[in-house]
C-alpha cells in the first residue's frame, strides 16, 4: 500500500472513530484537554505504525489499546512530575434527572489509579472481557481480576456508606 | 455502589454534548510527516557520524598497529651458495684448423703447444699449469 492510500484509509478511519476515541480518554483522563491530548497521540502512533501494523489486530482495536496505554503512561510521568496543569477545574457531567450521583461517582472516579481506572472504563463501557482488556493492558487475565477489583474496591471506599443512600433518595425523587 | 452505576455514569456522559475536537485527520498526517522526516534526517545524521567516527579510529589506531618492529642488527653474516650448475662454456665453433705438429708428441694448434690429460684429468707428470720460466740469469 502506497503512502497516498494509507493517508486516505487513515484520514476516513479519523473521521469514523475520533469522537468515541476521545470520549474514551475522556473517561480515563477525567478532562477533555487532556483527553484530547491523548487522542492526539494516539492518532499520531497509529499514523506512523502504518497499515501493517494496524491492521494485525484491527485499526478500533489496536487505536483504543493505544489511548490507553498513553493514558497510563502519561499519568506515569505526571506523577513524577507531581504536578499538574489544568486550564479549567475538573469538567461535571451535564445536569440531568440523577445528576447528583453521577456527579458524586464521577469525582470519586477521578481518585482511582490509573490501571485500574482504565480496568474499569474497558470492562464497563467497552464491555470488553476479562481476556479483551488484558490483550489491552497487555498483562494477564489474574492482573485484570485484581485490577478491577481493587478499582472498584477504591471506588467505594471513596463514595462511602452515603452513597447508597444518596442514589435511594434521588430515585426516590426522580420517582415521586 | 454497583457495577450498574458506573455504566450509567458511562451513558450519561455519552449522551451529553461534548465539545468540538481541535485537530482533525491533515493535522495528524501533516504531524506524522514531520515526525518521519526529523526521523530521517536524525538517521543520516547518524550514520553519517558513525562513517566519520570510524574513519578516525581506523586511522588513529591501524597505523599503530601495523608499524614494523625496528629491526635488530643480524649477528652472523649468512651468505647464501648457489645451487644451480654453473653456466656451460660453449665452445667456440670454428673451423678445423690445419693440423700443425708431430705426431707422438701432441698436437699444436694454433701454435701453442697441446696439453694431453690423462685419462682422470690429472696433467701428466711433470707438467704444471705455470711451466717454469727460464732463469734471466
Amino acid at each position: 500500500m502506497t503512502d497516498l492510500n494509507w493517508d486516505a484509509e487513515f484520514t476516513d478511519h479519523f473521521t469514523r472513530s475520533a469522537r468515541s476515541m476521545r470520549f474514551t480518554a475522556y473517561l480515563l483522563c477525567g478532562n477533555w484537554s487532556e483527553a484530547e491530548d491523548v487522542v492526539q497521540a494516539a492518532f499520531l502512533k497509529l499514523y506512523l505504525a502504518g497499515p501493517r501494523v494496524a491492521r494485525r489486530e484491527g485499526l478500533d482495536a489496536y487505536l483504543r489499546r493505544i489511548v490507553v496505554r498513553t493514558f497510563i503512561t502519561e499519568r506515569r510521568r505526571v506523577r513524577w512530575r507531581r504536578e499538574r496543569l489544568v486550564e479549567e477545574p475538573p469538567e461535571l457531567p451535564e445536569a440531568g434527572p440523577s445528576s447528583e450521583v453521577r456527579i458524586v461517582l464521577w469525582q470519586a472516579l477521578g481518585s482511582v489509579p490509573p490501571r485500574q481506572r482504565a480496568v474499569l472504563v474497558l470492562r464497563y463501557w467497552h464491555d470488553l472481557t476479562l481476556e479483551g482488556t488484558a490483550a489491552v493492558l497487555g498483562c494477564s487475565v489474574g492482573t485484570v481480576k485484581s485490577q478491577g477489583n481493587r478499582g472498584l474496591a477504591a471506588l467505594r471506599r471513596r463514595l462511602g456508606p452515603g452513597f447508597d443512600e444518596l442514589r435511594m433518595e434521588v430515585h426516590r425523587g426522580a420517582g415521586g | 455502589m454497583r457495577e450498574d452505576d458506573l455504566r450509567d455514569v458511562f451513558g450519561a456522559l455519552h449522551a451529553a454534548n461534548d465539545p468540538d475536537l481541535g485537530f482533525g485527520a491533515t493535522d495528524v498526517v501533516r504531524a506524522g510527516h514531520r515526525v518521519r522526516r526529523r526521523r530521517r534526517t536524525a538517521a543520516a545524521v547518524g550514520s553519517g557520524l558513525a562513517t566519520v567516527a570510524a574513519a578516525v579510529v581506523a586511522v588513529v589506531l591501524l597505523p599503530a598497529e601495523r608499524a614494523p618492529a625496528p629491526a635488530d642488527p643480524a649477528d652472523v653474516v649468512l651468505t647464501t651458495t648457489s645451487t644451480a650448475p654453473p653456466p656451460a662454456v660453449e665452445p667456440v665453433p670454428s673451423s678445423p684448423a690445419p693440423a700443425i705438429g708431430v705426431p707422438g708428441t701432441g698436437s699444436v694448434r694454433d701454435g701453442f703447444p697441446a696439453v694431453e690429460n690423462s685419462p682422470d684429468g690429472t696433467p701428466p707428470p711433470g707438467a704444471s699449469e705455470n711451466p717454469p720460466r727460464a732463469d734471466p740469469h
